[in-house]
C-alpha cells in the first residue's frame, strides 16, 4: 500500500469535492474501477443483472447504473458514503495527512458499493440473497429444529428440537428487538451458518433462562440481512431497532399472510384437488410453498416461483414442473399473493388496524 | 469476532506481521463468512488494467448530471483574496505625465475553491460604473445565479455572461462586504418556445421537467403581444410549501423577478418574443 497518483486523486476529491477538476478525476477513476470490478465479478460467475440492458455493451450500461447509485449526491456531496466510511476506517480528518493506503481503502469501499448496487438492481430477485436464504432455511428445516404455526398469532415459530415437546407452555417467544440484537451478537461469535443458528437460540436461552422460540420468517430475514451486509462489506453495527409502526406492520403482514394462505387453500388448492389436477398431498405441499413465498415477500425479497416448487416437492417431480405443475402451481401462488395484497389494504387486518 | 477489512487487506498484500498473520490465517481456515468476503476482496486488487479503460460517453453525461445535482441550491461563501497592491503610477520620461489609468479596474477579488469560482468587483474608470463579474470554468454555471450580500441583505441576479450591476450598492460598502453565491435550487428550460407571429391569439400549455423530477406547468394565454404566462409548480423536490421562493424568469437573455408564488402559482407577461425561456427558483 503506497502513495500513488490514484491516492492523490482521492485526496483531492476529499479536500474539494465540488472542484470540477477534482470531481471529474475522481469520477473517471470510479468509473474505470467499477467496469473492472464488474468484469471480475462476471469472471467469478457472480450473476449480474444484465438482462434489462438492450444496448451493444450491457456491461458498460450496468456500470453506469451502478455508478449513478454510488455517486448520487446527498446533502450536496457526491459519493456521500465515502466520507463516513473513511472516518470509520480511522481517518479522523479528510483527507488524511498520510494518504498511504487511501487507494486500498477506496478500492474496498467501491467494491462493496458495487456489490450493494448490484443487489439493489436485482431487487427482490437477487440470486445471492436467494442463495443465502436457502442455506439458512435448509439449516432451520433440518431435524435439529422444529417449526409450527401459533394458533393465536398465526406466526410460524421455530425452536430447537431438543426442547420438545412443542409448543411448550414455558417457552419464551423472543421479541423483535432482542432477536435482532441476538442475531448480530451470534454472527460475531461463530464461523459458519449452522453454528450461527445454534448460537442464536443458545444466547436467547442464556439471557431469558427459558426454552427459546423464534418467529421463523423474521429470523430468516434477519440472518439473510446480516450475512448479505457482511458480504457486501457493510459494517456489522446493529441496525436501528424497529419502531412501533414497523412492529404493527409486521404483525399485520403476518395476519394477512396466514389468512391469504388459508383462503387460497380453501379456494384454488381445493379446486385443483377436486378437479384431480393435483393430489391432496401435492395440495398440502403447494400450501407450504405459498406460505414460504409470501413470507419471503414480506421479508423484502422472494425467489422465482420454481424455487419454491423445488423446495417443497420431491426431486422426481422437478423434471415434470413445466409439463404437469407449472400452471397450477403458479396460479396458486399468484392467487395467494393477490389475496394477501387485498387483505393488507383492508382496515380489519391491514396496516390501519 | 471476524477479521477486520484492514487486516484482510494486509493479509492479501502479504504485509501482515507474523503473529497477526497466523491468527488471520487460522480464522480464515475455519470461518466461512470471512473466506467468502476475502474471495471478493481479491477482486479489488486486480485494478492495474483499469487505468487504460476508456470512459464511455454516457458516463460523461452522468458525470455532468451528478456534478450539477451536487451543486443544486448550494450557497458558496466567497473568500476575499489578499488585496492587490495599489497600482503604481510611473511618470513617463518624455512628458512627465502619469500613465493613463486602465479603462476598467478590478477593485476586489473573491474566490471559492470548491467549486472553483472567482468573483471580481469591477469599475469602469470613465463613468465610475461598478459591476461584479462571476468567472467559472463552465460559463453556464455563472449565468443567472444569485449573488448575495448578507451584510446589507441584498441579492443580485447575474446575467447570461455572469455579470451583475452594482449601481444600487453604495460605494463605501464595496470593500467591506461579504459575498455569497447562491446556485438555483430548481431550473427549468424551454429551449424552443413555439411562437407564431402571424397568429394574434395564442393559447396552450406545456409541462417542463428537470432531471430530478421537478415539474412545472406553463400555460400561455392571450394575444401575441403581452401574452400571459402562468406557472403552476406541480412538484418541487426538497421544497415544501413553507419555503420562501424567489422565482426568476429569463426570456432569451433578459431576466426578471416574479412575485412570490401564491398556492404554487405565479404569472407574468412575456415582454417580447423570446426564442427560449428559463425559470430559476431559489430557496430563500
Amino acid at each position: 500500500m503506497t502513495d500513488t497518483p490514484v491516492a492523490s486523486i482521492i485526496a483531492n476529491f476529499l479536500r474539494t469535492p465540488l472542484s470540477r477538476r477534482a470531481f471529474d478525476a475522481f469520477f473517471d477513476l470510479s468509473c474505470r474501477r467499477t467496469i473492472v470490478f464488474l468484469r471480475n465479478l462476471r469472471a467469478r460467475h457472480v450473476p449480474l443483472p444484465l438482462a434489462g440492458y438492450a444496448g451493444d455493451d450491457p456491461m458498460r450500461d450496468l456500470a453506469i447504473d451502478v455508478l449513478a447509485g454510488i455517486l448520487a449526491p446527498a446533502g450536496g456531496l457526491p459519493c456521500p458514503g465515502l466520507f463516513p466510511y473513511l472516518k470509520r476506517q480511522g481517518c479522523p480528518a479528510l483527507p488524511p495527512e498520510d494518504i498511504t493506503g487511501l487507494e486500498s481503502l477506496f478500492g474496498i469501499f467501491l467494491y462493496c458499493q458495487v456489490k450493494q448496487q448490484i443487489s439493489r438492481l436485482w431487487g427482490e430477485h437477487d440470486p445471492q440473497v436467494a442463495l443465502l436464504k436457502r442455506r439458512v432455511r435448509d439449516i432451520l428445516a433440518s431435524s435439529e429444529y422444529v417449526s409450527w404455526t401459533d394458533p393465536s398469532t398465526r406466526a410460524v415459530l421455530v425452536a430447537p428440537a431438543q426442547d420438545a415437546p412443542h409448543p411448550r407452555p414455558d417457552a419464551f417467544v423472543v421479541e423483535p428487538d432482542m432477536l435482532r440484537r441476538t442475531v448480530l451478537a451470534a454472527f460475531n461469535r461463530t464461523t459458519n451458518r449452522s453454528s450461527w443458528c445454534a448460537a442464536i437460540f443458545r444466547l436467547i436461552r442464556d439471557e431469558t433462562g427459558a426454552p427459546p422460540v423464534v418467529p421463523l420468517y423474521e429470523l430468516l430475514a434477519l440472518m439473510v440481512e446480516v450475512n448479505a451486509a457482511f458480504l457486501a462489506g457493510a459494517e456489522c453495527a446493529p441496525a436501528p431497532l424497529p419502531g412501533p409502526e414497523e412492529l404493527c406492520t409486521r404483525a399485520a403482514g403476518d395476519r394477512a399472510r396466514q389468512r391469504a394462505v388459508d383462503d387460497t387453500a380453501a379456494s384454488a388448492i381445493a379446486r385443483y384437488v377436486t378437479l384431480g389436477r393435483i393430489t391432496p398431498a401435492e395440495g398440502e405441499a403447494f400450501r407450504k410453498a405459498l406460505e414460504l413465498y409470501l413470507a419471503d415477500f414480506l421479508a423484502g425479497g422472494s425467489d422465482g416461483l420454481p424455487a419454491y416448487f423445488r423446495e417443497v416437492m420431491p426431486p422426481e417431480a422437478h423434471e415434470r414442473y413445466l409439463q404437469d405443475y407449472k400452471y397450477v402451481f403458479e396460479t396458486t401462488l399468484n392467487e395467494g399473493y393477490r389475496r394477501m395484497i387485498d387483505l393488507l389494504g383492508q382496515s380489519d387486518i391491514g396496516l390501519l388496524q | 469476532m471476524h477479521v477486520n477489512v484492514t487486516d484482510l487487506l494486509l493479509f492479501l498484500d502479504g504485509k501482515l506481521s507474523g503473529d497477526r498473520r497466523d491468527v488471520v490465517q487460522g480464522h480464515l481456515a475455519e470461518c466461512e463468512f470471512c473466506r467468502e468476503f476475502l474471495e471478493g476482496l481479491q477482486d479489488t486488487q486486480v485494478v492495474g488494467e483499469s487505468d487504460r479503460e476508456p470512459i464511455p460517453p454516457p458516463a460523461m453525461q452522468l458525470r455532468d448530471r451528478i456534478y450539477n445535482e451536487a451543486l443544486r441550491g448550494r450557497v458558496i461563501p466567497m473568500t476575499p483574496m489578499a488585496p492587490a497592491a495599489p497600482p503604481q503610477e510611473y511618470l513617463l520620461a518624455a512628458d512627465g505625465r502619469p500613465e493613463e489609468r486602465p479603462a476598467v479596474e478590478c477593485l476586489r477579488e473573491y474566490f471559492s475553491e470548491s467549486p472553483e469560482m472567482v468573483l471580481r468587483v469591477m469599475r469602469s474608470a470613465p463613468d465610475r460604473r461598478q459591476w461584479v463579474q462571476l468567472v467559472t470554468d463552465d460559463p453556464r454555471q455563472a449565468a443567472h445565479v444569485l449573488l448575495r450580500l448578507p451584510d446589507i441583505q441584498k441579492e443580485l441576479l447575474t446575467d447570461s455572461a455572469g455579470r451583475a450591476d452594482l449601481s444600487d450598492v453604495a460605494d463605501a460598502d464595496i470593500e467591506a462586504l461579504k459575498w455569497e453565491v447562491k446556485l438555483p435550487d430548481v431550473s427549468f428550460t424551454l429551449d424552443e418556445l413555439a411562437y407564431d407571429p402571424d397568429r394574434t391569439e395564442y393559447g396552450g400549455e406545456t409541462v417542463l421537467e428537470s432531471s430530478r423530477a421537478d415539474r412545472v406547468r406553463l400555460r400561455f394565454e392571450g394575444k401575441t403581444e403581452g401574452k400571459l404566462v402562468t406557472l403552476e409548480f406541480l412538484n418541487l423536490v426538497g421544497i415544501d410549501e413553507k419555503d420562501a421562493l424567489r422565482v426568476y424568469v429569463i426570456e432569451g437573455t433578459e431576466a426578471h423577478a416574479l412575485e412570490a408564488p401564491q398556492a404554487g402559482r405565479a404569472s407574468f407577461r412575456l415582454s417580447g418574443s423570446p426564442k427560449s425561456l428559463s425559470i430559476r427558483l431559489f430557496k430563500a
